[in-house]
């Protein structure tokens, strides 16, 4: 059927589920979710799965042909921050500063996997990437599915886009997906200055207290002073505490204003809406 | 804080419809129409200018026909020569006949007969015929009439004895420049 304007949808993708969200209502459009699919647990890790599921979801949901933003979880692949060479005369003085530091930090060759990075040659960039084969993976999916994909993002970028004029200065961006942290350190000028992407037991921040003591720990290893005001985008099931946090040192401050009902999103569809 | 772009996606016709892209398209979407617009009011005012121009000189040829006929008829010979006549029937009646007559008249005597006065406008000359009994008389009509106010440079033409009269009188012919009264 032809359509005046493609319906657009956003799809999450973590380790462990996929989620599609649209905007829906005629007058007053809302972010909703849509439908999701978790992965078998003996599935668990494998890429080509949660293509497959999201593949199944568009077909079950007549979503073909839809604009599609991709959010992909933190834990599905790299990120990193790269300070520019001095003297860069090319963008691939840039890439080439990328991929050794890609190699130091993750102890492999980076030609296996897609680099794409925000590259800057006046202040520190980041550099993402993900394994060609998953997104071989994804791109087939999406050609035999007929989406029209305009952005596939990790959930940091895509946070950052869309909170970062939010932010203040000195102050942390601190993202929880799949047992991984990611923190954002913003500098005095509210600038991206690091970042730090972790592994993280849900018991570390399972409260206000374990979540303190965790974040003092990555300070301390970071060797940057604890942030007056940490902001938080998407309150997802670890995190309930958050709410009700008064008074806490540093502060905590949820950024999400329209939350579903239950006020707490699992991990692929916080990452859904975070897309829409 | 800026943007930052970091995007696995393969450019295509989707990034361009999407977030800003809307907006690029929409402004170039304006752009297209206006230039659409512009165009088609060049295409226009281009067709209005020649429909202009057609009548323009369908007038300028309606101009030059009747300026044709009215030259045609200006310059038809039987009017030319009709204003001719007209123009030199108005200097003849212009002449001052009757001050040229009483001159002559006042010459002329027993001894010398005017036989003949043709005035030329175009020239000023009076062409003359006369008649004296001998010569003497007739070189002293042409001394009076050197004398007379207004008539100069009087030149005998020709002259000769009429020997079929019986008295054998001299028949002279003389032109004289006549300086007065109307021009032609």
């Amino acid at each position: 059927m032809l359509k005046f304007r493609p319906k657009r949808i956003s799809v999450g993708i973590s380790p462990g589920s996929v989620v599609v969200s649209a905007a829906q209502g005629v007058w007053r459009r809302k972010n909703q979710i849509v439908a999701g699919r978790t992965v078998a647990p003996e599935k668990l890790g494998v890429f080509q799965h949660l293509c497959d599921l999201l593949a199944g979801l568009v077909a079950e949901h007549g979503l073909q042909g839809s604009t599609t933003r991709l959010v992909l979880s933190d834990a599905l692949l790299r990120l990193w921050l790269v300070e520019p060479p001095a003297n860069v005369g090319a963008l691939s003085d840039l890439k080439a500063a990328a991929s050794a530091r890609f190699q130091s930090l993750f102890g492999e060759s980076p030609s296996t996997w897609e680099i794409r990075g925000d590259w800057q040659s006046d202040r520190p960039f980041v550099v993402s990437a993900l394994p060609q084969v998953w997104l071989q993976a994804l791109n087939n999916v999406l050609q035999a599915s007929r989406l029209q994909a305009d952005a596939i993002s990790p959930h940091s970028v895509v946070a950052l886009n869309r909170w970062g004029s939010r932010l203040t200065a000195g102050s942390w961006l601190f993202l929880y997906q799949d047992r991984r942290v990611t923190i954002l350190i913003m500098d005095a000028q509210a600038a991206l200055a690091g970042l730090r992407h972790v592994q993280c037991g849900p018991q570390e921040i399972a409260d206000e207290f374990s979540c303190s003591q965790f974040l003092r720990l990555q300070a301390m290893l970071m060797g940057v002073p604890m942030p007056p005001v940490i902001y938080i985008p998407d309150l997802i099931m670890e995190l309930g505490w958050v709410r009700y946090a008064r008074g806490a040192q540093p502060q905590y401050r949820l950024l999400q204003k329209a939350l579903p009902e239950d006020g707490l999103l699992s991990s692929a569809a916080a990452l859904a809406l975070a897309g829409t | 804080m800026k943007t930052i772009h970091i995007n696995f996606a393969t450019p295509g016709f989707g990034q361009l419809l999407s977030g800003a892209g809307w907006r690029f398209v929409a402004i170039a979407m304006f752009i297209c129409l206006t230039l659409a617009g512009a165009a088609s009011f060049i295409v226009y005012m281009n067709l209005q200018r020649e429909e202009l121009q057609q009548q323009l000189s369908d007038l300028q040829t309606q101009v030059k026909r009747l300026q044709k006929t009215k030259q045609n008829s200006a310059t038809s010979a039987p009017l030319v020569a009709s204003q001719e006549a007209m123009g030199a029937l108005a200097f003849q009646l212009n002449l001052p006949w009757a001050q040229l007559l009483r001159t002559f008249d006042g010459l002329s005597s027993k001894q010398v007969a005017l036989l003949e006065l043709i005035p030329d406008p175009n020239t000023r000359k009076i062409a003359v015929t006369a008649e004296a009994r001998n010569s003497a008389q007739m070189t002293r009509y042409l001394e009076s009439v050197k004398k007379q106010e207004g008539l100069s440079n009087v030149r005998l033409l020709h002259h000769e004895i009429n020997a079929t009269d019986p008295q054998q009188p001299i028949r002279f012919e003389f032109e004289v420049q006549w300086s007065g009264g109307a021009t032609p």
